[in-house]
């Protein structure tokens, strides 16, 4: 184990978490909204606004956790074919394109949360600023940089199977 | 370029989403206007902050609560009491499980894992051929995308922007439909599978009545769904949320069958499904945004156009097209990158309805979860009722030529989608 | 140098129409130096997604409206002043108000061009049963509203349960009973059949729902001063050409709509809803830029 990849179970950890309470709070929320309106006939204005974004929160906390359990889902069909070391290579090389492209979102991220464009924004039916909500893209690369490092610095110290996707278990 | 990154990265086993966000970077390159890179977080952001993309998580928690609260099994010894005097009463307890599960669960996958675990054995312990079982099993699971509530045509829905609730109701009369070929086909093939002679399984213990309430209880779901938003009580994404209470309260406190602290498990494999999803939905909305603003869809649409200017053969068009796309590529994927490009081809050079087009693409590329050589499905059913792939993809042939059907009804009849 | 020109509405709609227009008549008058590509139906995204792009550059142009661009010139907000304007007529003539002009100015701040305005149809009241014909019919029903200050304002005063709902979701919730009414112009409720559904129309003639010609100041700085004369000119001749077409067809409207709805015309709409106009006039007070607004179209 790399400092890196304790790093990067820790983080796992606390986004689970934040994953949890995340799909309980909308739950509760959109139920609540029901409730309101037919119960009292008041329904929650801002409710579907604030859950939209509660699901953009829970996406991103979310696919950082998949990247962390190397479940996004990819075309495996060739590589399983491949000899384990060329294949240690193949992953190798995804990894580190994973990893560039995070870090240019990372930049992107940044540069766009700071952006006067942004302050405009409103979550309109509360009357909020928006731009604070969103960080989490920032957070999110940032996090799933350092999962994707984690596996990155593992698979250069030798550890096998460090393959990024599975065909496995898809929703359709 | 684009192109040949995006098919080198694929087969090099990159997530389909990073290979998505790696074309598009190359593309962006090739135009050389770097400044859209910095739109691409807030593309991002906005693909997802949709009320209607809400409902795709929260049916994925009720198909998983269904499933860890016993509720999907009480189903099937409901039907299986009730069906028990009919000749090859498992053959149609399988299919009338399926419709019912397709009637609470959004998504094919899930529920072509769960039923094949739970029927496949019992078929097999009633004298019938498990390549057949597993086949019919893994066959019905197509009922559950289009058989409302469906994932697929939630995310098509709001691509489209059209209402999802019309989507759903589109998905019933083609999902009856496809009900009945496929009992027709296995009813006939049933004979031929089964061991001459066979004693049979014995029925589940207890009395009709006892067996028969829990199962009542739990197609109380599907009605809240498909009554609630049929009846206008519930927005989708609501009718999900309030079903969702409704499982846990049966599962929970009237069978307790649920113990509270397997929540978390739940929650997680949620959340994991829901990335899957919400992710290629990010990756290809970005995708897409950068070739519509570097105008590439309106030149694919010119091109189609100059094809053919007759609807009909236009729709066969597609749907051939798709079915090869549905081999190669997971199905919601494509139709989240191939929808933007084609849906605004087919309403505005050839008036199609933007429902029957919805309908058409989501059943032509759900199909690809049963067609090799990547099928998730296949795949599924294959590994677990421990037979071959290539055995299983040559069994499943007959049912994926009644969807077939199904698809080129939708084509030509296009009131099966708007009966209502 | 082709311009990118973003609409958030469908290809029939005389927004639409007019940025093809634009995209039609340009090349002639800037001798073949401009061209514009239109994106319509919100294909590079939301509005304020839009906003986004065109205040960095990356977006040159957009017709949007005036609710969402007042999260970036507040005082657009006096546009929605209720019972300002009879028709889309005595709206266009605000237009040309040194007051209109200096809400256009405030959108200088988010790094944006104001250039002109045209007009959608008034909004009116539709309710699924009989027409309202004032408050009492109105409270505690769900009235779906488009989601910005000054309506949500108006209808809270009225003392009915304002519901933001997404547009494709409002025939089958007026079907069902989830509304009970919505807050819509003329155009949608035809295009949109929402008269098979719901049965009471009351013209109100409330408010106005102006849309703003915005151009992203980098790609404005980018042109050439004859090049920017040549593009005003072009633009404010679609943006007119619209809000004529906008005045026939409300009539035409209207016209489509006799015989299929009860229709109620509310003459007297200033008065019924005195108290919520009100409300909204009393949100807008700290404006300077809308009070003088209202100050000279009263004064018309
Ligand atoms: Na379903
Ligand atoms: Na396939």
């Amino acid at each position: 184990m790399t400092g890196l990849s304790t790093l990067s179970d820790l983080l796992a950890r606390l986004e689970r978490w934040a994953s949890r309470f995340l799909v309980v709070g909308f739950v509760a929320l959109i139920v609540t909204n029901v409730g309101m309106r037919y119960v009292l006939g008041r329904p929650i204005v801002f409710a579907e606004e604030v859950a939209a974004i509660m699901l953009v929160w829970l996406a991103f906390v979310s696919i950082s956790i998949s990247i962390h359990d190397r479940r996004q889902i990819g075309v495996t069909l060739l590589t399983e074919r491949l000899a384990p070391q060329l294949r240690h290579i193949v992953d190798l090389v995804v990894l580190a394109l994973v990893a560039a492209i995070l870090a240019t979102l990372l930049w992107a991220s940044v540069k766009w949360v700071l952006s006067p464009a942004v302050a405009f924004e409103q979550i309109i039916t509360l009357g909020w600023a928006k731009s604070p909500f969103y960080w989490i893209v920032p957070i999110f690369s940032a996090c799933a940089l350092i999962h994707v490092l984690a596996d990155l610095s593992e698979g250069i110290a030798g550890r096998q199977n460090i393959e990024l996707a599975t065909e496995k278990e898809s929703v359709e | 370029m684009t192109g040949l990154s995006f098919l080198t990265l694929m087969l090099m086993a990159m997530p389909i989403a990073f290979v998505l966000l790696a074309a598009t970077m190359v593309f962006v390159l090739g135009t050389g206007n770097l400044q859209i890179l910095n739109s691409i977080p807030q593309i991002l952001f906005g693909s997802v902050e949709n009320f209607d993309l809400l409902a795709i998580p929260l049916f994925v928690l009720l198909g998983e609560i269904m499933n860890e609260s016993g509720l999907t099994r009480r189903l099937i010894v409901t039907a299986r009491v009730w069906l028990a005097r009919l000749p090859h009463n498992l053959v149609v307890v399988n299919l009338v499980s399926n419709l019912g599960l397709a009637a609470i669960m959004g998504s094919a996958t899930a529920q072509m894992a769960v039923m094949t675990r739970v029927v496949v054995p019992e078929m097999e312990k009633d004298g019938y051929d498990r390549g057949y079982a597993a086949a019919i099993t893994a066959s019905a699971g197509l009922l559950g995308p289009i058989i409302p509530p469906s994932m697929v045509f939630i995310i098509y829905g709001v691509i489209a922007q059209v209402s999802i609730a019309d989507m759903f109701m589109a998905g019933i009369i083609p999902g009856v439909v496809l009900f009945v070929l496929m009992l027709a086909i296995a009813l006939w093939q049933a004979p031929r599978n089964r061991e001459p002679g066979h004693p049979g399984a014995p029925l589940p213990e207890g009395s009709r009545l006892k067996a028969t309430l829990p199962g009542l209880a739990t197609m109380s779901i599907p009605l809240i769904i498909i009554g609630g938003i049929s009846g206008g009580v519930f927005t989708p994404t609501e009718s999900a949320a309030v079903a969702l209470i409704a499982a846990l309260f049966f599962g929970a406190v009237v069978f307790r069958e649920l113990p509270l602290n397997r929540l978390p498990l739940i929650l997680d494999r949620t959340v994991t499904n829901t990335a899957i999803v919400l992710f290629l939905i990010m990756a290809a909305k970005v995708f897409g945004w950068v070739l519509t603003f570097n105008q590439i869809p309106q030149a694919v649409a010119a091109f189609i156009v100059s094809l053919t200017g007759d609807p009909l053969i236009f729709m066969l068009l597609i749907m051939l097209t798709l079915m090869v796309v549905g081999m190669f590529l997971d199905g919601i994927a494509a139709l989240i990158i191939l929808t933007p490009i084609l849906l605004p081809v087919a309403i505005s050079n050839y008036g199609i309805d933007p429902i029957q087009f919805g309908v058409m693409m989501s059943l032509t590329l759900v199909l690809g979860l049963l067609t090799p050589p990547v099928g998730t499905g296949l795949y599924i059913a294959a590994a677990l009722s421990d037979i071959s792939i290539t055995r299983l993809s040559r069994l499943v042939t007959p049912y994926i030529l009644a969807a077939v059907l199904v698809i080129l009804m939708v084509i030509l009849v296009p009131w099966v989608v708007r009966p209502f | 140098r082709e311009l990118r020109m973003g609409v958030i509405t469908p290809p029939s709609h005389v927004w639409t129409q007019v940025a093809n227009r634009i995209a039609e008549k340009l090349p002639e008058a800037t001798g073949g130096s401009l061209t514009v590509a239109v994106f319509p139906a919100g294909q590079l995204g939301a509005e304020q997604e839009m906003f986004q792009q065109m205040s960095g550059g990356l977006l040159d142009s957009g017709l949007m409206t005036a609710a969402i661009s007042s999260l970036r010139a507040p005082s657009l907000q006096g546009w929605f002043t209720p019972y300002l304007f009879a028709d889309v007529t005595a709206a266009a003539a605000a237009a040309d108000t040194p007051a209109a002009q200096e809400m256009l100015d405030q959108l200088s701040a988010a790094n944006l061009v104001g250039l002109g305005y045209t007009f959608a149809g008034q909004r009116h009241i539709l309710m699924k049963n009989a027409p309202a014909a004032g408050p009492a019919d109105l409270t505690r029903k769900k009235v779906r509203i488009v989601p910005f200050p000054a309506m949500k304002t108006w209808w809270d005063a009225i003392g009915a349960v304002p519901t933001p709902v997404n547009l494709t979701e409002v025939y089958q919730g007026l079907q069902s009973g989830l509304l009970d009414g919505i807050d819509i112009d003329l155009d949608a409720m035809v295009g949109l059949k929402f008269d098979e559904v719901a049965k009471g129309l009351t013209i109100t003639n409330h408010m106005p729902f102006p849309a703003v010609m915005v151009v992203s100041k980098p790609t404005w700085d980018a042109l050439t001063e004859e090049e920017r004369s040549a593009y005003t000119e072009v633009v404010n001749e679609a943006l007119a050409w619209g809000t004529a077409q906008q005045v026939e067809a409300e009539k035409a409207n209207l016209a489509a709509l006799e015989g299929k709805v009860e229709i109620l015309t509310l003459e007297n709409g200033a008065e019924v809803f005195a108290d919520a106009n009100k409300a909204v006039r009393d949100s807008l007070a700290g404006d300077e830029i809308i009070q003088r607004f209202i100050t000279e179209v009263e004064a018309e």
